[in-house]
């Protein structure tokens, strides 16, 4: 167990990773691959690109910058109600403050089209979800290194 | 034209021929004119209908693309869609036989398991299936693939295929034949993985590749001592969902993908085979000349 001061440590140290995902099933997948990636940073998920676009611009509930610090890196599934995947690409296209936020899709969709398009706005990489927490946790560890 | 009495022009069709004793001088001609009339509105009419008929030829073959493109999108959400859950079920299947192993049962194991597995298979069902509509719909520009370079990359890439699982030959140099390379991907790899699964239990899979060419065709030939196809399987099993075996796992669809995928690259597929004896499957695929293949 984390001591207070090592948490509050670990928050300085390691700024988060936001996720943006809709379906409560892959939102406690993502979490439970997290605890078994043992990665530094926290993770923060939101249900769709509405929610991301209020994290980024500090808007409420995510006023508190101490709370909510700036992520590390967003990752992103594409099919969302409110704002896809594809339009959180386009929102962060024109914002030059977050131009230097990775951004990594991740999704059910192995489409080359979606692929090709997420590229086009700007995703750094491109996932298709796994059927096993062990290559969600290899995918994890990899986007860490980077 | 002819131009009649009361001002009417009346088209006509006209011939002449000149009037002459036999070796003697020229003394008439017979001119004969045919009303014309009834052939040039019926020509009329016809081109007229090749024009409405073109019209709507285009306005369905519009209409037929957007259906097409319609279902496409349809079949390509249902399959991801249908995915989703599945992932859900298995992640979840899983962590608890792992984090809850101590305080689950054998028989409660044995359940998880089966989950997992039917899971697996349904999954796999889904894959497949998705592979088949990307085998028909996939745009494919044909270029020279090299079927040595190809197989052997498949042979290397799946494990079912190494040395430790099963004897896999390739005999001699295979040729350089036209096609596209991710549809003969998936037709071979289907074909060797067909090959080294229909074993009979304890046997170790020998599979042997060899190609025979005449001028403009190649022959491949894959040949497996496994378990053999009774003659009256053999002409069912190009098609969809075509299960021979129920001790073998398989979704029915890997077959029909080959025929699919062969048939787009102008080729034919077939077997020969005896129950007992293994199967010999044959892929034909149009060939590069020796001199093409120099100059390209």
């Amino acid at each position: 167990m984390l001591g207070k001061e090592d948490e509050f440590m670990m928050n300085i140290t390691a700024p988060p990773i936001l996720a943006a995902e809709d379906e409560e099933a892959d939102r406690l997948i993502l979490e439970l691959a997290f605890e078994e990636a043992k990665l530094p940073n926290r993770l923060i998920i939101v249900h769709n690109g509405k929610e991301v676009v209020d994290y980024l611009t500090g808007r409420p509930p995510y006023t508190d910058r101490v709370a909510y610090p700036l992520p590390a890196l967003l990752l992103s599934d594409l099919k969302m109600p409110h704002m896809d995947g594809f339009d959180i690409l386009e929102w962060l296209a024109t914002r030059s403050e977050f131009k230097n936020l990775p951004v990594v899709i991740i999704t059910s969709s192995s489409h080359e089209g979606d692929m090709e398009k997420a590229r086009q706005l700007g995703a750094r990489d491109f996932f298709v979800k796994p059927h096993t927490l062990s290559e969600y946790v290899c995918i994890l560890h990899k986007l860490h290194l980077r | 034209v002819l131009l009649s009495k009361d001002g009417r022009e009346i088209p006509i069709d006209d011939s002449a021929a000149p009037i002459r004793q036999s070796d003697g001088p020229l003394f008439g001609v017979v001119l004969i004119f045919r009303n014309f009339t009834e052939q040039r509105e019926a020509q009329r009419v016809l081109a007229r209908s090749k024009e409405e008929l073109e019209i709507l030829v285009e306005a369905r073959t519009a209409k037929l693309q957007e259906v097409v493109e319609e279902l496409q999108h349809v079949s390509y959400s249902i399959t991801h869609d249908m995915r989703a859950p599945l992932r859900a079920m298995n992640i979840f299947a899983q962590k608890l036989l792992e984090q809850e192993s101590g305080s689950i049962s054998a028989q409660g194991k044995d359940y998880l398991n089966r989950i997992i597995i039917a899971v697996g298979r349904f999954d796999k069902l889904i894959r497949d299936a998705l592979n088949y509509t990307k085998a028909v719909q996939l745009e494919m520009p044909l270029e020279s693939v090299d079927l040595s370079k190809l197989i052997h990359g498949l042979i290397e890439t799946y494990p079912n295929l190494h040395p430790d699982k099963a004897d896999v030959h390739i005999d001699g140099e295979l040729p350089v034949v036209i096609g596209n390379e991710s549809l003969l991907t998936q037709c071979f790899s289907n074909l060797l993985g067909n090959a080294v699964k229909f074993v009979a239990p304890g046997v170790k899979p020998k599979v042997g590749v060899t190609a025979e060419t005449s001028d403009r065709i190649a022959k491949i030939w894959i040949k497996d001592n496994g378990i053999g196809i009774p003659e009256h399987a053999q002409r069912r099993l190009f098609k969809m969902f075509q299960k021979l075996d129920d001790q073998y796992e398989g979704t029915g669809i890997g077959l029909a993908i080959v025929r699919k995928v062969v048939e787009r690259m102008a080729g034919k597929v077939g077997v020969q085979s005896e129950v007992g004896r293994g199967s010999n499957f044959w892929v034909e695929l149009p060939l590069i000349l020796a001199n093409a293949r120099k100059g390209g």
